[in-house]
């Protein structure tokens, strides 16, 4: 059967039906549609400023990877205006995400934007290997998802950052919304499906409770998976698609499932969930805000006395008592940070010299990973 | 008779076919079909089913007679939703690529 006519030039014949309104649409069209959806989900959210310097939490994956091309794009038509740098975090898990990395690398220069890369290792003392040795793979991911966000929120601060931008999308916003029904979670139900997290003074916070200094921006929150990686192909971008070695696929691969069968059947579906968290007005329990002060092993932004980030290494410590008289398991504090960061040392490696790398931007499908 | 197809496996799904991304393959031509008429989608789908050497990895790519959910299908790169998904019909040289979009971004 020969494809349609497009929808919108009716002249070309249609490439992609578009998941959201069913419509058939030419490449040419679709590339267009797909760039305007972003600016206008950037513009309607007031995601940039002119003159923000912003980190790209790239892994090389299917979403930062296209969310980098795009912003590179828009940024040109548009004038934004914005400085865009990719940021990756090398949690340390081998034969994961090497590959990863060397499409960040490739990014790089494709894409014209400065790369650095900041490591588990270098910033707490262990790679993600090292914790599941030690932890088992039972709460590994908490470990990933807590230093992944404070990673995060460090590199991009150290590179002199206004902002953070992931690539999560509209699936992934679909899964955290009925994720935190299922949880019962109404604070965090009332803003995950926000394009935006501390833009206007309120934290961004972690699963754990963990706060980023830095606001973090969703530009693809309102793009389908589906559009994403036919934006990907059509534009011969390339990707990596590797699952993490320790994600056990658990309470978001049924959301997941879920979550394409209904937009199989309604293709809108997946945007109305997320809208459904974005319209309601939740009466959350009654909760005073943490109150922001620094963490009293590392001096990072915390809500509590000590940090998520050095509570879970103080843990590691009990597990591996051993260890601590080689190296004391505290993150760098920030003067340390600054100054590797500066020697291009420690903390900030060239992607070249880094064995092992999955960035941020939800690289693991497992559920805590991917929120970070 | 057989069609041959230029049939292509991304986004992780090549992991189940030996890692081969592009593949040539070649596919009886049912007997209610003319060699003319090539093979349909499902077609293509069975016989790409039994080359999936371990029976946990089947449901990483198919679901009942047709693709699992987020699974993309592109007929000479144009979305199989728009040919007719598993009616859709193959010819000598077509391309097929099955895109997963199962993984983390």
């Amino acid at each position: 059967m020969a494809p349609p006519l497009c929808s919108a030039c009716a002249s070309a014949p249609a490439a992609a039906l578009r998941p959201a309104t069913r419509t058939p649409v030419c490449r040419a069209c679709f590339i267009a549609q797909f760039e305007e959806e972003v600016h206008a989900t950037i513009v309607s959210a007031s995601l940039f400023a002119p003159g923000d310097r912003v980190a790209i939490g790239a892994s090389g994956g299917k979403d930062s990877t296209v969310l980098a091309y795009v912003l590179g794009e828009l940024n040109k038509r548009h004038n934004y205006g914005i400085e865009l740098l990719l940021l990756s975090i090398d949690e340390g898990i081998a034969g994961y995400r090497d590959d990863s990395l060397m499409t960040v690398v490739q990014n790089e220069t494709d894409y014209n934007m400065p790369l650095s890369v900041v490591s588990y290792k270098q910033l707490y003392g262990w790679s993600m290997d090292e914790i599941v040795k030690a932890v088992g793979l039972r709460n590994n991911c908490t470990f990933c998802g807590v230093f992944r966000r404070q990673a995060l929120d460090r590199g991009a601060e150290l590179l002199g950052a206004t902002k953070v931008a992931t690539g999560h999308n509209a699936d992934d916003a679909a899964e955290t919304v009925l994720l935190n029904v299922t949880r019962g979670d109404t604070a965090r139900l009332a803003r995950c499906a926000s394009a935006s997290t501390g833009l206007s003074g309120d934290r961004a916070a972690g699963d754990e409770g963990e706060v980023s200094s830095l606001p973090r921006v969703k530009p693809l929150m309102r793009t389908y998976e589906k559009d994403i990686v036919l934006y990907a192909r059509f534009n011969r971008l390339k990707y990596f698609s590797t699952e993490c070695t320790y994600a056990p696929g658990a309470a978001r691969g049924h959301v997941r499932d879920f979550v394409k069968n209904i937009e199989r059947l309604r293709g809108d579906a997946v945007m109305s969930v997320v809208g459904s968290a974005e319209d309601m007005h939740v009466v959350a329990p009654k909760t005073t805000a943490p109150k922001l002060g620094k963490c009293r092993v590392c001096g990072y932004l915390a809500s509590r006395p000590v940090c998520k980030a050095c509570d879970l290494l103080r843990e590691l410590d009990r597990k591996l008592p051993g260890r601590r008289a080689e190296s004391a398991s505290a993150p760098l504090n920030n003067s340390e940070a600054a100054a590797a960061f500066d020697a291009r040392k420690l903390v900030v490696e060239r992607a070249g010299n880094a064995s092992t790398a999955c960035g941020g931007g939800g690289v693991c499908t497992n559920e805590v990973c991917n929120k970070a | 008779m057989s069609t041959r197809l230029f049939v292509e496996f991304t986004g992780g799904l090549e992991a189940i076919f030996d890692n081969q991304k592009q593949t040539e393959q070649h596919v009886a031509t049912e007997s209610s079909q003319t060699p003319q008429e090539g093979v349909s989608m499902r077609t293509l789908l069975r016989h790409l089913g039994k080359q999936i050497k371990k029976p946990q990895d089947v449901q990483l790519m198919l679901a009942g007679d047709t693709v699992r959910p987020g699974v993309l299908v592109l007929v000479n790169e144009t979305d199989w939703e728009l040919t007719g998904g598993i009616d859709t019909m193959l010819n000598d040289g077509d391309c097929v690529a099955f895109v997963s979009t199962l993984h983390g971004g």
